[in-house]
This record gives C-alpha cells, sequence and structure tokens, in this order.
C-alpha cells in the first residue's frame, strides 16, 4: 500500500530553506559560468545513445519511443550534452564552453539535481580550476583528488593486472603482487611524491608526469592523488578527479572523449552541497 | 584520529591484540562500553554484519569483517589485509542420510547469506529457492524445510551434533582489514601506515 504523502526513494524534495538554498547556489553557479565565458544548454530527458557510455548499464530507466525503439532516462548529462553540440547543433553553433543545470535519473527512482559544464578541446586544468572555484563560493573547503584512467589501463594492458580488482580497487590483491614500483604507485598521495618518478616504467611514469603538471596548474592546494583510482564512466580517457568531503562525493569530473570528440568537463551534485551545507550550518548554531 | 569498526567478540579482541601488540599498550574495551578511544584511534564495538556498514557509510575509517560478509554485501569499501583470523569455510551443509541432487529443477536453500547462495547455485546453473533465516540455520532441513543449508563452518561440530554433513564448501573465509574509500584516498598515509603494522604482526604470528 502506498500512502497517500509517500514520495519514491531518492527522488527529491526541497521546500523552504532547502529550495531557497538550491535556487541560491544554481543562481551563483549561472553566474559565475556567464563571467567565464560559458553557455547554458538544457538537454532532453529521454536519451538513445548514453546506455554506451555506462559499464554497468543497471542504473538506466528504459521506456520506448513511438516506433519501439529503446529510449532511455538522462542518468548523466555528459555523453548527450557532447553529441548534442556537436552532431545537432554544431553546424550552426561553435560555442564550445556549455554548462548545464538539470537532474539526472536513474533506477529505480533516484533523481540528481547537477550543475556541471563541459568544454570541446577543453583542459583538465580549466574543468578543475572552475569546480573548485564554484565550490569555494559555497564556503566548502573538500578534499580534491587527482587520478590517471590511463595508469590502470596501462597496469592491466601491458602489465597483466586483472581489471576487476583495479576496478573494485582491491589493495589487498594489488598489494599481494609485491612489485616494487607499484607499491610504490599505491603509496603516492602527495603532489611532492610525484617528483621521484626514476624506478617506475616509462609507461607509467609518462602518465603520472601529467598528474604533476596538471597539479602545478591547479589553484586549490588540498589535494590527494590516487594514481590506481579507476573512474568508471567509459569515456575518461585520461587525468580524472574527485571532490569529496568526508564520504560526501561533491563534484568529479575529468578529460574524456566522445565519437572522436576530445572534451573535459565537471559535474556539482546539488543535493550533496545542499545537504553538506545545511549540516555545516546547523554545526555552528 | 583514525576511527575503527570492530565485530563484537574474539576477531575484536584478536584485532586489539595485535593492535597493543604493535603500540605496546593496552587496547581494550571496558565492560560493556561500544567505543574505545586510545593511541590516536576510536574503535567501535559493533555487530559482525555492521562492520561493513559502519566502514562504507564513513562512520569508521576502516574496520575488521569476515570475507563472506564483504562478499555477501557487496558494498563499495576497499579491501586491504587478509588477517589470518577467524579462520572458517562456507558451506552447502545436508542431512546425513542424503546426497545433494544437482538434477533437480530447483533446491531450497535456508541461509543467511542469501546473496553468497544465489550467485554459487546460479554459477553451477543450478535453480535456487533461498530462505532466508537468521539464526539456528541447522533446523531448516531437520524439519524439511529445505534440501540444503548455506552456512559458516568453523569445526563442524554444530553440524554434526545436529545430524548434518557438508556436502560442498563455497569459500574459505577470514577476517579481513577494509577501508572506507574517502577515507582510504584522504588519509591515506595513516591508513596505509596501521595497514604495514598489522601485516607486519600478521606475518610474525603466521610464522611462529
Amino acid at each position: 500500500m502506498i500512502f497517500e504523502h509517500e514520495i519514491p526513494t531518492g527522488s527529491r524534495l526541497y521546500f523552504g530553506k532547502s529550495a531557497k538554498l538550491k535556487r541560491t547556489l544554481e543562481n551563483q553557479a549561472s553566474e559565475n559560468f556567464e563571467a567565464l565565458g560559458y553557455e547554458e544548454i538544457v538537454i532532453p530527458c529521454f536519451s538513445y545513445h548514453q546506455h554506451d557510455s555506462f559499464d554497468d548499464k543497471r542504473c538506466l530507466v528504459r521506456v520506448n519511443d513511438e516506433n519501439n525503439h529503446e529510449v532511455t532516462l538522462r542518468a548523466d548529462i555528459t555523453a548527450d550534452l557532447v553529441r548534442i553540440v556537436t552532431k545537432r547543433i554544431g553546424r550552426s553553433v561553435n560555442h564550445k564552453k556549455w554548462y548545464y543545470i538539470q537532474p539526472t535519473l536513474s533506477f529505480p527512482t533516484t533523481e540528481r539535481y547537477q550543475i556541471g559544464a563541459e568544454v570541446i578541446d577543453g583542459s583538465f586544468e580549466e574543468s578543475i580550476n572552475n569546480a573548485m572555484d564554484m565550490l569555494e563560493k559555497f564556503a566548502m573547503q573538500p578534499v580534491l583528488q587527482i587520478a590517471n584512467i590511463k595508469i590502470p589501463k596501462i597496469l592491466h594492458d601491458e602489465y597483466g593486472i586483472d581489471y576487476e580488482i583495479l576496478k573494485t580497487m582491491n589493495m589487498e590483491k594489488i598489494l599481494e603482487l609485491d612489485i616494487a614500483w607499484v607499491i610504490k604507485l599505491v603509496n603516492i598521495h602527495r603532489v611532492e611524491d610525484l617528483k621521484d618518478m626514476h624506478d617506475m616504467p616509462n609507461d607509467i611514469a609518462y602518465e603520472l608526469t601529467k598528474i604533476y603538471d596538471a597539479s602545478r596548474k591547479i589553484h586549490y592546494k588540498n589535494i590527494v592523488i590516487s594514481p590506481l583510482y579507476y573512474a568508471n564512466m567509459r569515456y575518461y580517457d585520461s587525468l580524472t578527479f574527485r571532490v569529496f568531503e568526508t564520504n560526501t562525493l561533491l563534484a568529479q569530473g575529468g578529460t574524456y572523449r566522445i565519437d572522436d570528440c576530445k572534451a573535459s568537463g565537471f559535474t556539482i551534485y546539488t543535493d550533496r552541497c545542499i545537504e553538506s551545507i545545511i549540516k555545516r550550518d546547523k554545526g555552528k548554531k | 584520529m583514525i576511527t575503527v569498526a570492530l565485530p563484537k567478540g574474539r576477531i575484536a579482541d584478536e584485532t586489539l591484540d595485535i593492535f597493543s601488540e604493535i603500540f605496546n599498550k593496552k587496547f581494550e574495551f571496558e565492560n560493556r562500553k561500544l567505543i574505545l578511544e586510545v593511541g590516536g584511534f576510536k574503535f567501535l564495538n559493533v555487530r559482525n554484519q555492521d562492520v561493513p556498514t559502519y566502514v562504507e557509510y564513513g562512520a569508521a575509517d576502516i574496520g575488521v569483517v569476515g570475507l563472506d560478509v564483504i562478499v555477501e554485501k557487496e558494498l563499495d569499501i576497499i579491501q586491504l589485509l587478509d588477517m589470518q583470523l577467524g579462520l572458517c569455510k562456507v558451506c552447502i551443509g545436508i542431512k546425513n542420510e542424503d546426497e545433494l541432487d544437482w538434477s533437480k529443477p530447483n533446491i531450497k536453500v535456508a541461509t543467511k547469506m542469501e546473496n553468497i547462495a544465489k550467485n554459487y547455485f546460479a554459477s553451477k546453473a543450478v535453480g535456487v529457492e533461498v530462505i532466508k533465516l537468521y539464526g539456528s540455520i541447522e533446523l531448516a532441513p531437520l524439519i524439511g524445510m529445505c534440501d540444503a543449508i548455506v552456512d559458516i563452518v568453523e569445526t563442524g561440530n554444530t553440524m554434526r551434533e545436529n545430524g548434518l554433513k557438508v556436502a560442498q564448501e563455497i569459500m574459505d573465509s577470514s577476517a579481513h582489514l577494509i577501508a572506507n574509500k574517502n577515507s582510504y584516498y584522504g588519509k591515506k598515509d595513516e591508513i596505509l601506515s596501521i595497514y604495514n603494522e598489522i601485516k607486519r604482526v600478521v606475518e610474525l604470528r603466521a610464522k611462529s
């Protein structure tokens, strides 16, 4: 039995203070994006192609169009936004910096409001700096974690380490390999740890250098490095980042390739920012 | 400060004993207290099955819990070290006079470990109806409620005393050190430091 006051688990309800905070954050973000030269885009809730981007497609809510083609509800914004910008409106619009303020919907009934940006031919550092500026404007001081998905891919392709171990971050199995440079890789934590890479294989050292170079161009200071972190969206192809505060993931992004289009972007999870700010303000009282 | 979730009972005592050896001071829960703070660590004394939940939700940075619980719960945590404590097996148990009939279209299994049971029988392409129980699993086949049970076996005494036998071993289990993902990334130096100390003691004990 469903009571008349019930709403589906995972759906979002904001009212009063939280709704006002949501609007404030979205307005601040919008003003900030406009000042940085971004243009807003609102993409459809329904998608034909986004399922290609997901390793685990169970999170997709499926419906059908009028010709019985499978359609999924928008569970991720990046892939469809890039396709729409490059394939659908690309003939009439040359703009490369886009921002969105839209929710995603995933199985069974989860809504996530998001503030995000995608920059065609954009740089990783620009995405991180824009994301962190935004979070600092929300008066948040989270941990910024930087990774490079090429590293777990090389560990699998060139050194035979099982993908499942890397995807699930089974450190027990990784440390059991007892390979000196892999253990050193596990222990890398701060940007300074990337200065000495003489005992790393060349292919790994090359990818670590990308993290090091990018980190030096980032204004934000509270950075941790996680060379083995595996970002689970298929389109990421190089540097990625996550932003978290205790157990809450506030934002993530990275550089990626979708249909030969190279781009960079990020997503801020509005619901989690609201929750975190309300909790912090409550603590102050 | 690193917060550690421990499963109430023997594993908690043995883990605290390892900490005592590492830091050369006493680590022990007082009477019925659920929180112990000592030497820059906060220990939480929680139910075995709840340890990975405390860790996944970030209430604890690290925890110690059986591999069977990790596999059963399928949680998003980081597995760090086999501590070689609480060694046991997850087994299929049946009545002494029975044989496990793989040709049956559907096997009825009583267990606390629904996911492990479902996944195991699925891997054998055998249909299974899982009956979730919370304790005294051995009773279920004796009264005809199921064909078999899936349960933890340490010595095998409980099964034997109830007229059951092990039909098949599913997996080995022992207590593992686990970490919350964000704690691991954010406090990697501290977590890997305690990991290395625990590993040293575990290896020393295995040799002696």
